[in-house]
């Protein structure tokens, strides 16, 4: 088992009313596997499985790259409402 | 032909003779600049000299609108001033939502340029053809509300729309605003110029149908454009922009402490939940605007601030906020109040203010320059104070109005506290945290910009070819954002609501052409990549190289020292990798000189000296 920090901002920690939770999962589980998680918890619909924004490691990650992400223990997840404008 | 979405016609008015004619928009300048932005800077080249003085009458505001300012679609709201800028010493652009830009429009006139320098103190009342040179010696010393309660009363015009300087500007304040009803032009110091010119106020009424190529068309449009904004934009409307002030914090990239860091302690009073419980009264929009992104705040507490009102937006709550150390919300909403009141730039505010707290605290300025005040990061009353000070140029607050590059000549040691580009100070984001950012800000045509360099960020997240710490790509990143923002400047919509109406790098929507009767949708880049080359050619006229390009000494020598992107530093010999990139790109020599290709490519003359 790995244990892996996910920290929310912007709408995303209003959507799961808080700012930072652990998460234990399988050896070899993917990012793609955690979000799935995450989305399903929280109840993401549609559009914000398609726009939230994804940081691993401090390393921001597009969506077609989650699954190809295999999490170690100790990692950092960063889950953030989208971006635009500024 | 342009069938719609144009007037045809700009008011020229010169205050030294108070006179005032009216003059054709040619139809090339539309073609090649689109409005707004472009159209500005065309005038610019051509009417300013490389020696004007940015505060002397022979300087000018040139104020235009775009195709799209006024009609019938979301947010279009915008509307655009070139000027020398009394800040930076060299050319400005910046932009303003606000009513005034639809109402030129409903004049009967896509632009406005002001000229001269009147004997006595005057307001201009702009009516459909007709122009009075109102006194406005009962007006001089209104801050910038009461002015507008006052003319709006004298007038008794039911559609009217104001833009004003405020007192900050007529003591010289080099970065005070022009306030355009409760929005401004922010930057630069457009305000300072329209005091030097003896200008308090421009009003403007207008009643007159804006016509458009195919109204059913967009009536259409905006209803389902209005939809898309309303859902996709949730966000804007419940926390407007400081809904990105804990993002940026998690990431490590905000605004902290004069930029010695980039996390910030005082994080949870200052984030949207805090100030939606405590402090939000409601949403406001600006004209035709379904999103409703300003979050109009105020104080009921007991205390110094009780009674204040303000909508704080990210850049605002970054600067006079973060930047100064300070998580007291209060002192934030009054602090944007007393900008807003005495008509100056929350972020050039901030950022001085906070250079001053960082002097202080390393014992370069000590009490007996701030007049007893200690002025120490962290102290929203010390924050408050100066902001006040500076609009009525009293106290240290005398000095700081000046700008960066006013005290850069008084006080030469202090220099590498000063968060600039070519004098324009920062926004709200640690370049070390976002590399593109950092060539955004050394890019931008009107200094460190986050809106006119680029805002890369959301690419930087995104896009694992756009890493935030890589540098390869970013040239072509910024040069992209910065293009597609020059035109969207040049339509007359807010940047917010673009993606609505597909006003993207890859322009493919119908509200363009539904207005004007012409599909410019496959030229809008290019004409937002020749906005920039006119743009740069102006600042080289000016003396601008490759030299003030780069960012300051902090930036490039002091790795972050916490936080997620702790021990990033962006070194001269990186971003090197990026401005090369960017130079090659737009095809500009290694001295950020454009060359005769570009030229050429893009069809614009050089600028006369």
């Amino acid at each position: 088992m790995l244990t892996v920090t996910v920290r929310y901002a912007g709408l995303t920690r209003n959507k799961a009313g808080l700012k930072e939770e652990k998460w234990r999962l399988e050896d070899d589980s993917s990012l793609e596997h955690l979000i799935d998680l995450i989305a399903k918890k929280y109840n993401w619909d549609q559009e914000e499985k398609k726009q939230n924004i994804i940081v691993y490691n401090h390393q921001g990650v597009s969506r077609e790259e989650w699954a190809g992400y295999i999490l170690r223990d100790q990692d950092l997840v960063q889950v953030l409402s989208p971006v635009a404008g500024g | 032909m342009f069938t719609g979405g144009y007037r045809g016609k700009i008011l020229r008015i010169n205050l030294t003779n108070q006179t005032f004619k009216e003059e054709t928009l040619p139809g090339d300048l539309i073609k090649n600049y689109l409005g707004g932005r472009g159209i500005a800077a065309h005038y610019y080249c051509h009417e300013i000299d490389a020696k004007t003085e940015p505060l002397a009458p022979d300087n000018k505001l040139f104020f235009f609108t775009g195709p799209l300012t006024g009609l019938n679609l979301p947010a279009t709201t915008k509307f655009q001033c070139a000027t020398r800028s009394p800040e930076t010493g060299n050319y400005l652009c910046s932009n303003s939502s606000g009513e005034l830009g639809p109402y030129l429009k409903r004049s009967g006139y896509d632009g406005l340029i002001i000229e001269g320098r009147a004997e006595k103190p005057l307001y201009l009342a702009i009516d459909e053809n007709n122009v009075e040179f109102k006194n406005a010696g009962h007006i001089m010393d209104l801050k910038t509300s009461e002015t507008i309660e006052t003319i709006t009363r004298e007038w008794e015009q039911s559609k009217l729309a104001i833009m004003v300087a405020g007192p900050a500007a007529f003591n010289g304040v080099r970065f005070a605003n022009i306030m355009v009803d409760d929005r401004s032009f922010g930057r630069g110091g457009a305000g300072a110029v329209m005091a030097s010119k003896n200008l308090k106020a421009i009003a403007v009424s207008g009643s007159g149908n804006i016509p458009v190529a195919d109204p059913t068309k967009v009536k259409e449009l905006n209803k389902n454009a209005a939809r898309e904004a309303r859902k996709t934009r949730k966000g804007h409307n419940l926390y407007g922009t400081n809904q990105y002030t804990e993002i940026m914090n998690e990431l490590g990239c905000y605004s902290v402490r004069n930029f010695t860091t980039s996390v910030f302690e005082g994080i949870d009073t200052i984030s949207k939940d805090y100030v939606t419980e405590h402090y939000k009264k409601k949403s406001k929009a600006c004209f035709h605007c379904p999103v409703a992104c300003a979050q109009f705040c105020s104080v009921d507490e007991n205390g110094y601030f009780k009674g204040l009102s303000s909508d704080p937006e990210y850049e605002t709550i970054g600067t006079i906020g973060a930047l100064c150390g300070v998580s007291d919300f209060k002192a934030i909403i009054a602090g944007n109040y007393y900008c807003d009141e005495y008509g100056i730039d929350t972020m050039s505010a901030g950022n001085m203010i906070a250079y001053a707290m960082e002097c202080f605290e390393k014992g370069i300025f000590d009490t007996g320059d701030t007049g007893g005040i200690e002025l120490r990061f962290g102290d929203g009353l010390a924050m408050v104070e100066m902001i006040k000070q500076i609009g009525e140029k009293k106290g240290f607050g005398a000095i700081l109005g000046f700008g960066f590059r006013g005290l850069a000549e008084k006080y030469p040691e202090t220099v590498p506290y000063m968060m600039h580009v070519k004098w324009m100070p920062f926004a709200a984001y640690d370049p070390r945290g976002f590399y593109g950012m950092g060539l955004a800000y050394g890019t931008s045509s009107r200094g460190a910009c986050h809106n006119v360099g680029g805002w890369t960020i959301r690419d930087e997240l995104l896009k694992k070819t756009y890493d935030r710490f890589a540098l390869e790509g970013k040239g072509e990143l910024v040069k992209k954002l910065q293009d597609n923002r020059a035109y969207v400047d040049s339509l007359g919509i807010c940047t917010v609501v673009r993606g609505t109406m597909s006003f993207s790098d890859q322009p493919g929507g119908e509200a363009l052409s539904a207005t004007t009767g012409i599909d410019l949708s496959p030229d809008l880049m290019t004409i937002g990549e020749r906005i920039i080359l006119l743009e740069r050619l102006i600042l080289n006229r000016e003396g601008i190289t490759r030299a003030d390009d780069y960012l300051p000494e902090r930036i490039m020598t002091e790795p972050l020292p916490e936080g997620p992107a702790k021990g990033k530093v962006l070194t001269k010999k990186m971003y090197d990798i990026m401005l090369d990139e960017y130079y090659r790109l737009r095809d500009w020599s290694e001295d950020g000189i454009p060359n005769k290709n570009a030229l050429q490519k893009l069809e614009v003359p050089t600028c006369s000296p």
